[in-house]
């Protein structure tokens, strides 16, 4: 039989895990609010952020700055990049328009180099000039063109757009980062802490540090900032916050930017703990939309306390029945809130009724 | 069903007849053949995706269900193949129809969520073992009071059944009456046979009542509800279909192909049929024949297609949904209707 320490240890182990269907579910949420969309791509984010995290680590590594110091810039420069791509994911993807952007002629140019370059197996001298004239010509031949398929694209056409983006961004990594996981040396001291005959280590408390004070962070920003409450108006209504003269591109980008950001903090400061691999994504965007339904389709602090709830019931489970089936835990109770309580926990049947497809 | 599509489906009947007459080489029979189960499947998305507006990323799942009903019961139990594809189809409803009533009542974007779910689940449990299972009976047994060893010991053989991570092969293949089918054109028209029957149906149903129903949802589901069109059961019936077509597709697969294994019914696979729709085009079931057959011979053709086949699927998705969301066959119907209309003027 199992004594409550062996229970503690599980717990202790569902919490790390927990902390990232958090930060994802919180994610979903951010994108959901303001475009309506499920982002298929949220779980990308914290696999960038782990993969990009070790990569800046390891090339900072070479300048002999302090650990912790060195761990700080890391932690900058991941987080940016994986914003940056969100930011990029959106202006050439999500945003609606009826023109070509600088953003879709760059994503030409960066998709015609990787083919002549790694696939064709040419210089990158002549991959770099092919690619800028591809580039170049295309603006010259579209840029009076009118593009109607995505001057207003339709939900169903965003979900599948957000699908494929996840497909692109794996496919790279696996290409550019290769499919071996990746380690991380801890950021604190590797001693573990000893509670109540459990082992904690301490960047798990770190780990739980760090997200709480994301979500009070973002608290903050959705309470008293301006942009914070033009975002929740945009997510209330969206035609209404626009008669109020807010910016509802904007407030699209923003989210992203952020439901990226979030990503991107958890998967940075976990993959010490859990290691990191190109393939990540699809079970984090899964279970953490678990989180967010269980949380209420919506509600930000719903996801995040469901996120940590998934997380160790999960961990129950793989140490009290098999860890073969610790996946299909999350996806169990996922369909069973689906069956039961569509509108989750913290949510109202009216929020799930409402929304709309 | 409309003159045109009577006259497509006459051509599609004569191009099925001539093909292995013309093309012996049993190399393009077996793409062809695949591209008909792929078909099969496809067939039953667009109905779901660009009739009834939902999505549903666990086709995979379903189809994983027909085969392996189909390869257990043959290998295992010595039944008939066709007692096998039948209980897949049962199998396949019966799960369609649980996962559609929760989901498809509610809007958003549930069903895609939780068939993607459903989904992984199959595959999990495909990939689980004889250990895991003990164990997962083990844990319900000591909650329920029963004796767990002997309880694990009457499972264990059915646990054995599905071969976990490697599958199992020696699955016989289908025999029609005294026929049994080993000619890869014998195959070839088997699978086409059942491609064109479906087609049939789908067209006959889209150009009913319920295919009207269905438009009128996609639409907009609270104005189709106002004019009288019982939403829900028909959001459901047509998420069984689909998943009774992917049944099918995948008990042909397992007795075509004869070893099945769970790593041909991931996630990635439930992706390619998305693709496939995708690329054909959603508002037609035409697009999606079309777009099983181009996707399963464009990476035949393109050689460094299979390094980096899932990279060229997300960006042929990406690109498809974003400039041609209507697909290939949504932009020859576009040439052809536009030219007609000038020749009118």
């Amino acid at each position: 039989m199992l004594s409550s320490a062996d229970i503690l240890q599980y717990v202790f182990s569902g919490i790390t895990i927990g902390a990232v269907y958090a930060m994802v579910g919180l994610g979903f949420t951010m994108v959901y609010n303001s475009t309506s969309i499920i982002n298929f791509a949220q779980g990308e984010f914290v696999m960038l952020g782990g993969l990009f995290g070790v990569t800046f680590v390891g090339a900072l590594g070479k300048y002999g700055l302090s650990p912790h110091v060195t761990v700080l810039i890391a932690f900058l420069l991941a987080v940016g990049a994986t914003t940056l791509v969100g930011l990029v994911m959106e202006k050439t993807a999500i945003e609606p328009t009826d023109r070509l952007t600088i953003f879709h002629y760059g994503a030409l140019a960066a998709i015609s180099f990787w083919l002549i370059h790694y696939v064709m197996g040419r210089s990158s001298a002549v991959a770099a000039v092919l690619a800028v004239l591809i580039a170049v010509g295309s603006w010259f031949l579209f840029r009076n063109r009118t593009i109607e398929s995505m001057r207003n694209p339709t939900v169903l056409q965003l979900i599948i757009i957000t699908l494929a983006l996840s497909i692109v961004v794996r496919g790279i990594a696996m290409f550019t980062f290769g499919k071996d996981p990746y380690f991380m040396d801890h950021f604190v001291s590797e001693e573990p802490i000893r509670v109540f005959g459990a082992t904690l280590l301490p960047q798990t408390l770190l780990v739980l540090a760090v997200i709480v004070g994301v979500v009070v962070l973002v608290g903050l920003f959705f309470g008293f900032t301006l942009t914070g409450k033009a975002m929740k108006a945009c997510a209330f209504d969206r035609d209404l916050a626009k008669l109020m003269g807010i910016n509802d591109r904007w407030m699209i980008l923003l989210s992203f930017c952020m439901s990226a950001f979030v990503g991107a903090v958890a998967g940075y400061f976990v993959t010490p703990i859990t290691l990191m691999d190109y393939d990540r994504g699809p079970m984090l965007a899964l279970k953490g939309f678990g989180a967010a339904v269980l949380g209420g389709l919506g509600n930000g602090f719903g996801a995040v306390a469901a996120g940590f709830f998934l997380g160790i019931l999960e961990a129950l489970g793989a140490g009290l029945v098999s860890s073969g089936y610790k996946d299909a835990i999350s996806l169990v109770i996922l369909l069973a809130v689906l069956f039961y309580k569509p509108s989750g926990i913290f949510g109202s049947a009216e929020a799930a009724r409402f929304k709309e497809f | 069903m409309g003159r045109g599509n009577l006259i497509t489906l006459i051509i599609l009947a004569a191009v099925i007849i001539v093909f292995p007459l013309l093309l012996r080489s049993p190399y393009y029979l077996r793409v062809m053949s695949f591209a008909g189960i792929f078909g099969l499947v496809c067939i039953g998305l667009s109905l779901l995706l660009g009739y009834a507006g939902q999505i549903s990323i666990g086709q995979a799942g379903f189809f994983a269900i027909g085969a392996y009903s189909s390869g257990i019961l043959t290998v295992q139990f010595g039944c008939s193949a066709w007692f096998g594809i039948v209980v897949g189809i049962g199998l396949n409803a019966l799960t369609a129809f649980l996962v559609g009533i929760p989901t498809l009542k509610l809007r958003g974007h549930y069903l895609a969520m939780a068939t993607l779910g459903i989904g992984e689940i199959i595959h999990i449990v495909l990939l689980a073992d004889t250990t895991d299972l003990t164990r997962l009976v083990a844990w319900i047994g000591e909650i329920v009071g029963y004796e767990p060893a002997a309880l694990a010991a009457t499972l264990a053989p059915y646990a054995a059944m599905t071969g976990g991570p490697s599958g199992f092969g020696q699955i016989p293949t289908l025999s029609i009456g005294p026929w049994k089918l080993e000619e890869p054109g014998h195959w070839f028209y088997c699978i086409w046979f059942f491609v064109f029957v479906a087609m049939v149906l789908s067209l006959n149903m889209i150009h009913s009542r319920i295919g009207r129903g269905l438009r009128a949802i996609h639409g907009n589901e609270q104005a189709a509800r106002a004019m009288g069109v019982n939403t829900t059961p028909l959001k459901i019936g047509i998420f069984m279909i689909s998943a009774c077509l992917a049944s099918i597709a995948g008990s042909l697969y397992a007795h075509y192909v004869t070893f099945i294994s769970p790593s041909t019914f991931s996630i990635n696979e439930s992706i390619l049929f998305v693709v496939m729709v995708a690329v054909g085009g959603m508002m037609n079931v035409w697009g999606a024949l079309a777009g099983a057959v181009i996707m399963t011979v464009l990476p035949e053709m393109l050689r460094f297609f299979h390094d980096y086949d899932v990279l060229m699927y997300g960006l042929i998705l990406l690109f498809m949904m974003m400039f041609v969301p209507n697909g290939v066959v949504g932009l020859l119907q576009g040439l052809f209707r536009s030219k007609n209309t000038e020749r009118t003027r």
